[in-house]
């Protein structure tokens, strides 16, 4: 099989990372939170790896998730609302940022706004700062790069203008983190969501929160934390304020793992995007390509004239074994911008170990599906 | 009892009214003729693994020649009425086949 659905979820993953998570999986659990003579160091070691990719300066900071979706619901339902408070958010959401604004608005505490996007996917500054002036939002939330088009944000520059208008913003960084540099105290990110599963090659059920010290969130898990257990209130201090309950110690091993073959492997993001400009150049003659200029994720969407970004999903994966994913790709805000049906599109995502092989096979498959 | 095994495949949509059949028998040339003679028939032999579309009736159904299994939709609305007929129909023609 050909996997182009790394924005999905990534394979392969890191080196020694399945290993990993067997090793911790057959070994004595320790006891996560409490220190004691057994093996639960290793779980801080993967929160100070995160912290050293994020240049984040005190890694009690980032909390453990599950994924991204958990950690921007603990955020979105975790803020102190106050009644009136507006949000302003993009069209280029994922339904993890979508849905829960969507249940917080259905319930009477916020309103938000979904701001245009253009045709690639990316939030056009001025219609931001036109947006912070009308709508004056208590927080901001968007998405670091569009899972349907790779096309990036500039998250430092749409902070900058949020702050200045006093707003506090939530970054959905999924799409970003272990393939672009993301920086969120450097940046003065108030929140950032992550995954595990994605660019940073870990494996799925892992991900973060990172929560400035600045913010203090309300608890929407709430339960054991190993420690203060006499006590009826969950800890007051991070990160445990926002981990209740048994972590999945064996996949962030695996993380772990991860990180340290990424500390010694650093990506070069210009190379992945090379093979996929490679691949966007075979295939543009044949299908309407969604545009990205600039910044960018090695993800990219386009539609088939005469068929079905299903159709075309299905014959890719059965009669070529080419794994990719089509529809809406659970954004379903963004499609009316890029200018394709309401069938969403077909999206081919690329990772560093995507081989040029790989993508001359794709390019051969498109080609004979269109050439009858 | 069906001789093929159907189960709902669902997608970004909620109205989709997609499902999956596991047939008995594999989708040789004399199921095709009958796909044909009944429906449009539409065949991508120059496929790595050559594909069939067939549109009978309004349902749409695809899947890889000489594979086992296709996949069938149904339009919204329909799909109380026509799943019954296609059903038969898919079993009258696997019947004589067999």
């Amino acid at each position: 099989m050909i996997y182009f659905n790394n924005a999905a979820t990534s394979y392969p993953k890191a080196p020694g990372v399945a290993e990993s998570v067997a090793e911790a999986l057959s070994s004595l659990p320790g006891h996560s939170n409490r220190t004691s003579l057994g093996n639960a160091s290793k779980l801080k070691d993967c929160r100070t790896l995160l912290a050293e990719l994020m240049q984040v300066s005190d890694k009690s900071n980032i909390a453990y998730m599950s994924n991204a979706t958990h950690a921007l619901n603990v955020a979105l339902l975790g803020f102190k609302w106050q009644k009136g408070d507006f949000v302003l958010t993009t069209a280029a959401e994922h339904n993890s940022v979508s849905r829960p604004l969507y249940m917080l608005k259905k319930k009477g505490l916020i309103d938000y706004h979904m701001l245009n996007v253009d045709s690639s996917g990316r939030v056009r500054i001025e219609d931001w700062e036109a947006a912070l002036d009308k709508y004056n939002p208590r927080l901001c939330v968007f998405t670091h790069a569009s899972n349907v088009t790779g096309a990036v944000n500039d998250a430092e520059e749409l902070t900058k203008s949020a702050k200045a208008h006093g707003a506090t913003v939530l970054l959905d960084a999924s799409q970003t983190m272990g393939f672009l540099p993301v920086f969120p105290e450097k940046w003065s990110i108030d929140m950032m969501a992550f995954t595990g599963h994605k660019y940073l090659l870990g494996s799925q059920g892992t991900g973060g929160l990172y929560v400035s010290p600045d913010i203090n969130l309300d608890c929407v898990y709430t339960g054991g934390t190993g420690i203060r257990s006499d006590e009826d209130e969950m800890p007051t201090h991070m990160p445990l304020r926002l981990e209740a309950g048994t972590p999945n110690d064996h996949s962030f091993y695996g993380l772990q793992t991860a990180l340290i073959w990424a500390a010694e492997n650093p990506i070069n993001p210009e190379d992945v995007l090379v093979n996929l400009r490679r691949l966007e150049k075979g295939i543009a003659p044949f299908v309407n390509l969604i545009k990205v200029e600039g910044a960018r994720t090695p993800v990219m969407a386009f539609t088939l004239e005469g068929y079905s970004p299903e159709d075309m999903g299905d014959i890719l994966s059965e009669s070529y074994d080419i794994v990719c994913r089509t529809g809406l790709h659970c954004a379903p805000h963004i499609q009316p911008f890029l200018g394709v049906g309401s069938k969403g599109t077909v999206r081919l995502s690329a990772s560093r170990f995507t081989t040029e092989d790989e993508i001359d096979k794709v390019i051969e498959a498109i080609e004979e599906i269109i050439s009858e | 009892m069906s001789s093929f095994i159907c189960e709902k495949t669902e997608n970004c949509f909620s109205n989709a009214q997609t499902y999956s059949y596991t047939l008995p028998v594999k989708l040789d040339e004399k199921i095709l003729f009958i796909f044909e003679e009944k429906g449009k028939l539409t065949l991508k032999k120059n496929f790595r693994r050559p594909f069939f579309f067939w549109v009978y009736n309004e349902i749409q159904v695809k899947g890889i020649i000489h594979d086992d299994r296709m996949k069938v939709s149904y339009l919204d609305g329909t799909v109380d009425k026509l799943k019954v007929e296609f059903e038969l129909l898919l079993e009258e023609i696997l019947g004589g086949t067999r």
